[in-house]
């Protein structure tokens, strides 16, 4: 998956719009509808996944009669590409992440500690 | 890193240190690195941007990119020491990354500990002009039932000082402030009679369109060091069809204004803000060429916002985020043509993204703050003792939506205006980590929130950030900095002495 554009082929028409059909194996479902989410500007979206979690078909509409919905599509497969790289990412760094979080404030009171136990007044 | 040889028996035996071979170090770093916290976003076709929880910044391709979080990015190559010197990757030799990355991060949230600031009195509703864009829902000027009253100058004053923030920036808004002359005076002197026990910096500024200036206004102005902001949309032809004052030609008011205020208080003591409007989006350069006239060395280009007069009017919508980054785009680079020809020229919007990509500090300017600053960085006392959460908000308020209302400085405690759902709540949904499409965002670190205008235009506090103009906009105008620092040298040059200025 190396996030050029996708071969011509990705997308497939029908009456409701471009179709592309994503494979489980390959992606998972919190990519696709982060990208949908992403694209909700330019495209209304149908999320659909199969009974057996095989294979995630995605339906998408160009709002804009302008756009090149093809192009959408390839966009819109990138961007699934994108969000799995942040998913790896996300899980890497979740721990890290809390200890930095902690170690930056473990010096700081924002509350100061002796009015922690009585009500706020003023 | 320092290794011990053999030594000699001295007292002082680090002397004697010598640093060992290079394929020493090599051979301590490891075969493999971890990632630490990222997030990143198209910079253009061919480039991604990203960046980490403090603002450093890396530009590079997306197979790149891909290598890196996979792991599988060769160590020791020119990336693998970029990413590591700017604290995206730790591995063996990275004993105090960790360090430095939660001291710098407690480093950028400093502001948050430092609380209000930014303390706005609204002395009156009244005003001269008629400008169609008017945020504000201004009355007329003989309409004496919205001016401040002093006992709510006290109580607001009062209110001021709980804030523990040790500096406090006194701005005076309206309508018009000066029209209310006599509060402005009051509150002044009150606050420097309070400060002699609080003593904390105090800075006052009075905004104004500067028709009523008196000079007697500009000898209070001088014995207590006020500054003044005012508004200048551009040439006068520009400036009069944003700024109507009937009867009076209100350029030539404020040009006389600005005059005098640099002759008696001095030459810096003036600024001016300009509003775009549709007939300024054509105009870019004589508006900067107008402000360089004027005697000023910065502007800050502002889009239109969606309160008060202005939609009424219909101006609001009269343009897109795109067409206003397109105007912004030609002032910059007109703003930098001016740079490179000898005249030191600043746009301030820019710069205080600036600071955040290049500076370890954070921001006071409250749109662009995560929480946003609503009440926790500027908080606004209007005329009838209702506060509210920012200007905004209380132009809200002016058109019948009180959602932001925190309180009333008569009837309530600082805690109960302070810990209001009208403040809690939309701070919540401007927590840019944790709301949809910004938590991911690669420019997360130089950017904001404003719920106050997504609660206008969307419907909630968070927005639909694929069409909200707040967020096209300033992803327009930071991934336009970011290209200018990476791809053109002279561009870079001025952009940098605006971000890293003496004083930050």
């Amino acid at each position: 998956m190396s996030g050029t554009v996708p071969h011509a082929d990705i997308a497939r028409a029908d009456a409701d719009g471009l179709r592309v059909r994503f494979d489980c194996r390959a992606y998972d479902l919190l990519s696709i509808q982060k990208a949908a989410y992403k694209f909700g500007d330019r495209c209304h979206v149908l999320i659909s996944p199969d009974e057996e979690n095989t294979y995630v078909d995605v339906v998408l509409q160009a709002k804009r009669t302008l756009d090149n919905p093809r192009f959408l599509a390839g966009e819109f497969c990138n961007e699934v590409l994108d969000q799995q790289l942040r998913q790896i990412v996300a899980k890497e760094t979740a721990g890290v992440r809390d200890l930095l979080l902690a170690q930056a404030f473990s010096r700081t009171n924002l509350i100061t500690p002796e009015l922690d136990s009585e009500p706020v007044q003023g | 890193m320092i290794r011990e040889q053999s030594v000699p028996d001295c007292p002082l035996p680090v002397l004697h240190r010598r640093f060992t071979e290079e394929h020493e170090y090599r051979a301590s770093a490891g075969a493999s690195y971890s990632l630490l916290p990222l997030r990143f976003i198209h910079l253009d076709a061919d480039r991604y941007l990203v960046t980490n929880l403090v603002g450093e910044h890396v530009v590079t391709d997306r197979s790149s990119l891909d290598s890196f979080i996979r792991k599988k990015l060769r160590m020791h190559s020119p990336l693998y020491s970029e990413l590591k010197s700017k604290h995206f990757l730790w591995d063996a030799d990275s004993a105090v990354a960790l360090d430095l990355l939660a001291t710098k991060y407690r480093t950028k949230q400093a502001p948050l500990s430092q609380f209000t600031s930014l303390h706005m009195f609204v002395t009156t509703l009244r005003c001269d002009h008629t400008c169609p864009y008017c945020q504000v829902s201004r009355q007329t000027e003989d309409a004496h039932a919205y001016d401040m009253t002093t006992e709510i100058a006290d109580r607001a004053v009062d209110f001021m000082f709980m804030s523990p923030s040790p500096l406090l920036k006194v701005e005076f808004q309206g309508g018009e402030s000066l029209l209310n002359f006599g509060i402005v005076r009051y509150i002044v002197e009150r606050v420097e009679v309070c400060n002699k026990d609080e003593r904390r910096d105090i800075e006052f500024v009075i905004a104004t369109n500067l028709a009523p200036l008196t000079d007697s206004m500009l000898d209070f102005c001088l014995d207590h060091n006020v500054l003044i902001s005012t508004s200048l949309d551009g040439p006068e032809a520009l400036h009069n069809a944003n700024r109507p004052r009937p009867g009076r030609n209100s350029y030539l008011l404020a040009v006389d204004g600005i005059k005098r205020v640099r002759e008696k208080l001095g030459p810096h003591r003036i600024a001016a803000l300009m509003t775009t409007t549709r007939a300024s989006l054509s105009q870019p350069r004589a508006i900067i060429d107008e402000y360089i006239q004027q005697g000023f060395r910065s502007i800050f280009l502002r889009m239109i916002s969606p309160y008060g007069f202005a939609t009424r009017t219909g101006m609001s919508g009269d343009y897109t985020a795109d067409e206003w980054l397109d105007f912004y785009y030609q002032a910059l680079d007109y703003i930098l043509e001016l740079n490179y020809g000898g005249l030191a020229f600043v746009e301030e919007y820019a710069a205080i993204i600036l600071r955040k990509i290049l500076t370890p500090y954070g921001t006071g300017f409250v749109d662009l703050r995560s929480p946003a600053g609503i009440g926790i960085a500027g908080i606004i006392y209007n005329y009838d003792g209702g506060v509210y959460a920012s200007d905004e908000s209380r132009m809200l308020a002016e058109m019948g939506d009180d959602t932001f209302r925190m309180g009333d400085l008569l009837a309530d405690t600082y805690s109960e205006i302070m810990l209001s759902p009208a403040l809690v709540e939309p701070l919540g949904g401007s927590i840019a980590e944790c709301v949809p499409y910004c938590s991911d965002c690669g420019l997360l670190p130089y950017c904001g929130s404003d719920p106050c205008r997504h609660h206008r235009t969307h419907g909630d506090f968070v927005g639909f950030k694929p069409t909200s103009a707040f967020c096209i906009k300033n992803m327009g105008v930071i991934k336009h900095l970011i290209r200018l620092l990476e791809d053109d040298k002279d561009a870079s040059r001025v952009l940098k002495s605006w971000g890293q200025p003496a004083t930050c």
